[in-house]
């Protein structure tokens, strides 16, 4: 059975040589770069000085504080995804139409996204004078200009902008579950809750877990646009991240070696949590279920 | 149905009606302030950020489209999108047949190593990149932007289909074993069509991560008559000075296309809606 | 759309399909085609691929920025490129207007590539010295003569070690700029503006009570933040060497006079001189706050005059030297720098790129720039008759008369980002006081010293 052996490597084969093209090189030479310094335009092996000059830089400790700091819009996003691609499958009045319309933060272009909400955010936006309106100033705050609230008001953005994608992830797979599974718990007197909980959960769990690691990356190595476009790290650093980090480091200070010892860094800690995850699937009684 | 749940239904679907409403007044905002942008002067909108413009501007148009380059840059936009959504998925769901329905030597640690490529931020593969690129003479060609893009969302959408061909029941696929169906075809005739809102979900997020990409379309192709439309539509962008409604009259032509290919794109979702009503 | 998609995929499976149900050959990857591993580049598609051929046809390549803050740029670089090609018809030029957020990144991706562009665009100071530290760009000493030279202004910028690394293009400086009727509405002189600090703050107080905000602000987007530090922090000093000494350690950023800026913009807050949003807005939106008649005055930059005044009429706005707090020879200075071009070292037609540089300094095309676009060329032979706005002549007598150099181009750009941009938000924010900020001034640039030894050489060399 030569062939069963070798089948599977030929489906794996055109994606490994795209993969191998665009990533091989460039992830080599990260691992080259972070280990060596520039002298006199020459550069030269230096061990882990890269590695010991950022875990000593303050900046860089507060952007990795600001990613894990991140990770809480992750249940977030998969309990509103989850419950408004439910109400949606229940074909409530108008689903047709929300169905676009919620997707729609997910269509805008970031900057576009991040240029309206600067407004609204402002200390004199939108939201203030509402807020003053309905006799509310107290709580006019200044949402994006001080160090203790830019990154929450952050966080609510990219939210309100990934949540498209988490329903139309979920939607897309309810349509695909007997709908018998849902009848057999109706007949059984199960409440609404209950048939959430029991039948739809677990039927989207594999897609629940992709959703949640796909977001957890997000947060560690995707919200480069959000933060470059509403705050651009500030105000003093507070909403700093890793991209940005790694952006200014290798383009505005000129500082390509650091720049890759910081990317290196972000992947090895990222393939630590994948391999833990992994670990932890492997004991899960869902997942052997399906498999 | 309705009789059985009574006041309790109605109550219930009005407080999903009432969030649903809201979550939509929320994302229709930013459209909404879009539009009106695009059709005011500078000084206008600086006047009235929020409110409707005082008469149709279309000028706004003219410089963000410049002129006769903007079927050019929405042409080559077009290429790219489709060229490197097509691609990636045809090799992604291949290797996601394997990942999910196959057995081989390796399957786990090469499935991390492709999950974790995942996280490396397109900002530090830009200098490396363009080295290999100008290697192989593919700066400033359609092929060597597609074949990068292909790379970059390779990750995800093997991870994406793996993720739903695991979801489709192996009964169903013994049983073509059993008509006699080579992988190929289990892979053609089952995963595939089985898979279509997976399939639309994924080609839907890849084009318009493709079309709004940024970084790696202005490095890649620099040409004038290679640009694409966010790139044409960035360049009126400075470090302290934005054209905010010509950008924004930009912007809402470059996003039409793509709520297009998404509305045409629900068509497979309303399918696999009706069939489950009739039952 | 259903069979679009389908006969889509179909097409693209097509090689698969034929072997749909029967086995596949092992030795024939039944998918090589959508992959087509790198094809043959199609004859030279690269962008700067000049003709090795000696002589004769050649090519060059312009990266560029300066549309964005010089609208017209586009219109006058076409032109510059066409007259030059009619009167060398050997020589082709492509021009490749670059995006804010690629300008440097494209241009470090290129210098690690050794291909791109012959000339390219860069910022005075360090932003220029950088690429000559790092071997990208080639100094124009010998491509252009001494005579030549002498007509540009701000060289300085581009001088390191001896020699000169580029060529200045077109000047952009800070001047302050107010609203004459507002001041006469708050019962100020326009005819004579604040010139020393304590008249801000005394002004400052007359415009609030007049209910008018005196100067507006946005640090958001942190460029202001270094504009700031360019403008007030000189004013204790005597040379931007000074700045390049404490850099490479020979001064702190906590001694009194580095440190002083500092409490002075505190004073200015204190005195209620800012708009409250300073810190949520960008510096767009507080130039935006001033053009609608909304503040009295900004911190401005002059390649912007022209486009004001469309908007708010040139006799709404006025031009002063910023108010003094110290009397050092740079707090009499007008900050200004030229932005300019460099010639990249892998370029193939260094002598051509150098010829075009010259062309664009030919009495015609500095004529034409400044009609294009309002903003002044950085050379001594412009007809200053052309200049008949008494604005714009003032800040030509300002550029010829008491230039200063622009701070933010003399300092490494992490402590320009870290402490300068930081540090302002910091301030505004109420996390941090002046003494603080000076503190953390020194923290960066020490952190800058210990990462980067090779950079701090260059420095070390520069500031000599």
């Amino acid at each position: 059975m030569l062939r069963k052996k070798i089948e599977p490597y030929l489906f794996l084969a055109p994606a490994l040589a795209v993969l191998l093209i665009v990533f091989a090189y460039p992830v080599f030479r990260l691992l080259i770069l972070s280990f060596q310094r520039p002298t006199a335009g020459k550069l030269h092996f230096v061990g882990i000085t890269n590695y010991k000059a950022i875990l000593n830089d303050d900046v860089f400790l507060q952007a990795v504080r600001n990613n894990l700091a991140l990770l809480i819009c992750v249940p977030i996003m998969v309990v509103v995804a989850l419950l408004l691609a439910i109400f949606l499958f229940e074909r409530i009045r108008g689903w047709q139409f929300y169905r676009t319309t919620l997707f729609l933060p997910y269509l805008l272009p970031i900057a576009v996204v991040g240029l309206i909400f600067s407004y609204i955010f402002q200390l004199s936006g939108v939201l203030n004078d509402f807020l003053t309106a309905i006799g509310l100033s107290g709580l006019a705050l200044d949402w994006l200009g001080s160090t203790r609230l830019a990154l929450p008001t952050l966080m609510f953005v990219i939210i309100w902008k990934e949540v498209g994608f988490g329903i139309v992830l979920f939607l897309a797979r309810l349509m695909s579950v007997e709908e018998d599974l849902f009848d057999a718990a109706k007949i059984d007197g199960a409440n609404w809750w209950q048939l959430q909980w029991h039948v739809t959960v677990p039927q989207l769990a594999a897609v629940i877990e992709f959703f949640t690691i796909v977001s957890i990356i997000t947060m560690l190595s995707w919200v480069f646009s959000y933060v470059y476009v509403m705050t651009g790290g500030g105000p003093g650093n507070s909403t700093m991240v890793t991209e940005l980090f790694i952006y200014l480091t290798g383009f505005r200070y000129n500082q390509m070696n650091i720049a890759s010892a910081v990317a290196v860094l972000l992947l090895l800690v990222t393939g630590v949590f994948i391999f833990l995850e992994l670990r932890l699937r492997e004991n899960s009684a869902i997942v052997e279920a399906v498999e | 149905m309705k009789s059985r749940y009574g006041f309790q239904y109605w109550f219930g679907m009005s407080v999903r009606q009432i969030l649903v409403i809201f979550a939509t007044l929320l994302s229709l905002f930013p459209v909404y302030f879009m539009a009106v942008s695009s059709f005011k002067t500078k000084s206008e909108y600086i006047a009235n950020k929020w409110g409707l413009p005082s008469s149709l501007n279309w000028a706004n148009f003219q410089t963000a489209l410049a002129g006769e380059k903007f079927f050019v840059r929405f042409a080559n936009s077009t290429i790219l999108t489709v060229g490197s959504v097509v691609v990636s998925l045809i090799i992604a769901c291949l290797a996601a047949y394997a990942f999910a329905r196959m057995e081989f030597y390796g399957k786990r640690t090469l499935f991390n190593v492709i999950l974790s490529l995942m996280v490396v931020p397109p900002v530090v593969m830009i200098i490396p990149l363009f080295v290999t690129m100008v290697r192989w003479h593919l700066v400033n060609t359609y092929q060597g932007t597609i074949i990068i893009y292909t790379g970059l969302l390779l990750p995800f959408s093997i991870y994406l289909m793996t993720n739903f061909f695991r979801a489709i029941p192996r009964e169903i696929i013994e049983a073509a074993r059993i008509d006699g169906c080579s992988n190929l075809g289990i892979f053609w005739r089952i995963m595939m069509p089985l898979s279509a809102p997976a399939v639309v979900t994924l080609i839907v997020v890849n084009a318009l991560w493709v079309w709004n990409e940024l970084l790696i379309a202005l490095v890649f192709m620099q040409k004038d008559e290679l640009k694409t439309l966010m790139v044409g539509i960035s360049a009126l962008r400075s470090r302290n000075y934005v054209d905010i409604p010509a950008t924004m009259a930009g912007l809402l032509v470059a996003t039409i296309p793509i709520v297009i290919v998404y509305i045409f794109g629900q068509r497979f979702f309303i399918r696999g809606l009706t069939g489950g009503a009739v039952k | 759309m259903r069979i679009v998609f389908r006969s889509l995929l179909a097409l693209a499976l097509i090689g698969i399909l034929s072997t749909a149900c029967a086995p596949a050959p092992a030795t024939q990857p039944p998918v090589a085609q959508p992959t087509s591993a790198p094809q043959q580049p199609q004859a030279t598609e690269a962008p700067a691929q000049p003709t090795a051929a000696p002589a004769e046809p050649v090519k060059l390549v312009v990266w560029w920025w300066g549309e964005q803050e010089a609208p017209g740029a586009q219109k006058w670089l076409d032109e510059t490129i066409a007259a030059y090609k009619t009167a060398h018809p050997n020589v082709e030029i492509e021009a490749v207007l670059q995006s804010t957020d690629a300008l440097i990144p494209s241009f470090q991706a290129a210098a690690a590539a050794k291909e791109g562009p012959d000339i390219q665009y860069f910022w005075g100071g360090v932003w220029t010295l950088e690429n000559a530290w790092s071997g990208a760009i080639v100094p124009v000493d010998d491509l252009i003569p001494a005579s030549e030279r002498d007509n540009y202004i701000n060289n300085f910028e581009r001088e390191y070690s001896g020699k000169l690394w580029g060529v200045p293009w077109y000047l952009s400086g800070n001047p302050m700029v107010f609203n004459p009727k507002l001041f006469t509405q708050a019962g100020l002189d326009p005819k004579n503006p604040p010139a020393t600090w304590e008249d801000l703050k005394a002004a400052c107080t007359k415009l609030t009570a007049a209910g008018i905000t005196p100067i507006s602000g946005g640090l958001k987007d942190g460029w202001f933040g270094g504009w700031l530090f360019s403008i007030l922090a000189r004013q204790t000093h005597d040379s931007e060497k000074e700045f390049m000494d404490a850099s490479v350690g020979n001064a702190k950023f906590t001694d009194p006079a580095f440190a002083e800026w500092w409490a002075r913009i505190k004073e200015l807050k204190d005195a209620g001189c800012w708009n409250k949003d300073i810190n949520s807005v960008d510096y767009q939106q507080g130039q935006d706050m001033f053009v609608q008649g909304k503040s009295a005055m900004i911190f401005g930059n002059d390649t912007f005059l022209k486009g004001w005044s469309d908007t708010i009429g040139w006799d709404n706005m006025d031009v002063m030297m910023v108010p003094t707090y110290a009397d050092k020879k740079l707090a009499q200075t007008y900050v200004v720098t030229a932005q300019g071009w460099g010639i990249t070292s892998w370029s193939k037609h260094p002598k051509e790129s150098a010829d075009f540089l010259m062309f664009m300094h030919t009495p015609d095309r500095l004529n034409a720039w400044f009609k294009y676009t309002g903003v002044l060329p950085a050379d001594k032979r412009m007809d200053t008759s052309l200049i008949d706005q008494p604005i714009l002549k003032k800040i030509y007598g300002w550029d010829t008369t008491v230039a200063g150099p622009n701070l933010e181009n003399f300092i490494p750009s992490m402590l320009d980002e870290q402490s300068n941009f930081a540090g302002t938000q910091l301030l505004f924010s109420g996390d941090k006081t002046p003494e603080e900020l000076a503190q953390m001034a020194e923290d960066v640039i020490t952190k800058w010293r210990e990462q980067n030894p090779d950079q701090l050489a260059n420095f070390q060399a520069w500031s000599q």
